[in-house]
């Protein structure tokens, strides 16, 4: 969903306050890392607003990473290799 | 030293237990003057009971005194005056007979005789009605005791009935009081074994924190009065030498990451800027101080691995947001020449109200 609307400055915002609430709520007891998700909205929707630069690039590298390791998680604990 | 719940706690039964003890103390202390009260009326009424009885004994004495003394000598006269009044009666009678034989010496003679005999029976009849006096004067003044006494005993029942009374609420008053008073002497005992563990804790954190300054190569001057804080990357923040505390206006901040290494360093009055960078040749992530002069933040998250990618399309890698207690977030993209993008959000109020992104009063970014 973030990918889908890297563009649009209010979608981002609502899901940087959405994701941020989430990490304060879950603070470590979650596998995604919330606050990295929260940043990656915060950091687009904000630059986007921003008339004077040119908008930061959607931090992609990042997405790929947090999603990677939450499917590794899930597939350990489908082999039982996790407790999480 | 930092409040602790169960010293809190410990404090507060003490209190109470104080407050039941001095509770106890009151109304034993009005029991014991009661009771004091009351002997010291019982004994006074003992007293009194006592002079009424001695009183009333020494009229019975005296009246049987009177009884054994005078008795016999009534008897006495009783026996006397009969004689003599047959004597004067025998003498008249032969005073008559003289006179009817017309022998007038003789008549004369036993008329004499006749009044000696009445004078002496009337004399007999005065002493004996004196003695008879006598008696029945000292049985009244018996009887009038015996008022006073039969008065000065029932005085004496009611105030020992109010001083057995007076007995019977002071003992359990004491008791109660006994009680009241253990029962603090163990919350004391509990609170002060607390303190001392409490205290004893305090000055082990004191000795944590000096031992980390000390390990961080804080200033001597300022080793045993930091701030040290943790955040979520392992990094361990020490603050010092503010005005009024630790962490007040123009501390000083180190941060040590996981490794004990110090990769942040800026001392108190020092500028903020990426001079205070400690060199590294790794990738590093960016330490920095609060975004608030009057508050910690309750996290710190940055994403990026690399400090400033000139090769991207002109934006930093490097993002970093701050997160407080009362709702306020900052963020903002970090470069080696500065900050850039730096924006407040108030959580409290919603998107579209006006303080929505007014930073807070104590931001210095």
């Amino acid at each position: 969903m973030i990918r889908k609307y890297a563009d649009n400055s209010d979608i981002l915002e609502y899901l940087e306050s959405f994701t941020s609430s989430i990490a304060r709520v879950l603070e470590n007891a979650s596998t995604v890392n919330w606050d990295d998700i929260a940043g990656i909205c915060d950091q687009r929707y904000y630059s986007l607003n921003q008339k004077q630069n040119e908008p930061v690039p959607l931090n992609t590298y990042l997405l790929d990473s947090i999603y990677t390791e939450s499917v590794n998680v899930i597939e350990d604990q489908g082999k039982g290799k996790t407790d999480r | 030293m930092a409040r602790d719940a169960e010293l809190d706690r410990l404090k507060t039964a003490q209190d109470l237990a104080f407050q039941r003890k001095q509770d106890a103390y009151q109304v034993l202390d009005r029991a014991s003057k009661q009771r004091s009260k009351t002997r010291d009326a019982q004994s006074r009424a003992h007293g009194e009971k006592q002079r009424a009885y001695a009183a009333q004994n020494s009229s019975w004495q005296d009246y049987q005194r009177v009884r054994s003394n005078n008795g016999p000598r009534i008897d006495s006269l009783n026996t006397q005056q009969e004689r003599a009044y047959e004597n004067m009666k025998r003498a008249f009678d032969s005073a008559s007979s003289a006179h009817d034989r017309r022998d007038g010496a003789a008549a004369s003679s036993y008329a004499a005789q006749g009044h000696a005999s009445k004078a002496e029976s009337q004399g007999y009849v005065a002493e004996r009605r004196r003695l008879v006096q006598e008696i029945r004067d000292a049985r009244e003044r018996h009887e009038a005791t015996k008022p006073a006494f039969a008065r000065a005993k029932e005085g004496f029942t009611a105030a020992k009935l109010a001083s057995d009374q007076a007995k019977a609420k002071h003992e359990p008053a004491q008791e109660k009081f006994k009680s009241a008073k253990a029962a603090f002497d163990k919350t004391t005992a509990a609170f002060r074994t607390r303190l001392e563990k409490v205290r004893a804790e305090s000055t082990k954190r004191k000795d944590d924190k000096r031992s980390v300054a000390e390990k961080a190569g804080v200033p001597l001057q300022y080793r045993d009065n930091v701030w040290v804080s943790k955040d979520s990357n392992g990094n361990t923040n020490i603050y010092f030498g503010g005005i009024g505390k630790p962490n007040g206006p123009g501390h000083g901040h180190y941060v040590m990451d996981r490794s004990g290494k110090v990769t942040y360093k800026r001392e108190v009055h020092d500028a903020h800027g990426a001079q205070n960078f400690e060199k590294s040749t790794d990738a590093a992530l960016l330490y920095t101080r609060s975004a608030r002069s009057g508050h910690l933040p309750s996290g710190t998250n940055n994403h990026g691995g690399v400090f400033y990618r000139r090769s991207d399309s002109g934006g930093t890698a490097l993002h970093i947001t701050q997160y407080f207690d009362d709702g306020y977030h900052v963020s903002w993209d970090a470069t080696p020449t500065g900050n850039s993008n730096v924006h407040w959000t108030n959580k409290n109020v919603s998107k579209g109200h006006p303080d929505r992104y007014v930073p807070p009063s104590d931001a210095v970014l």
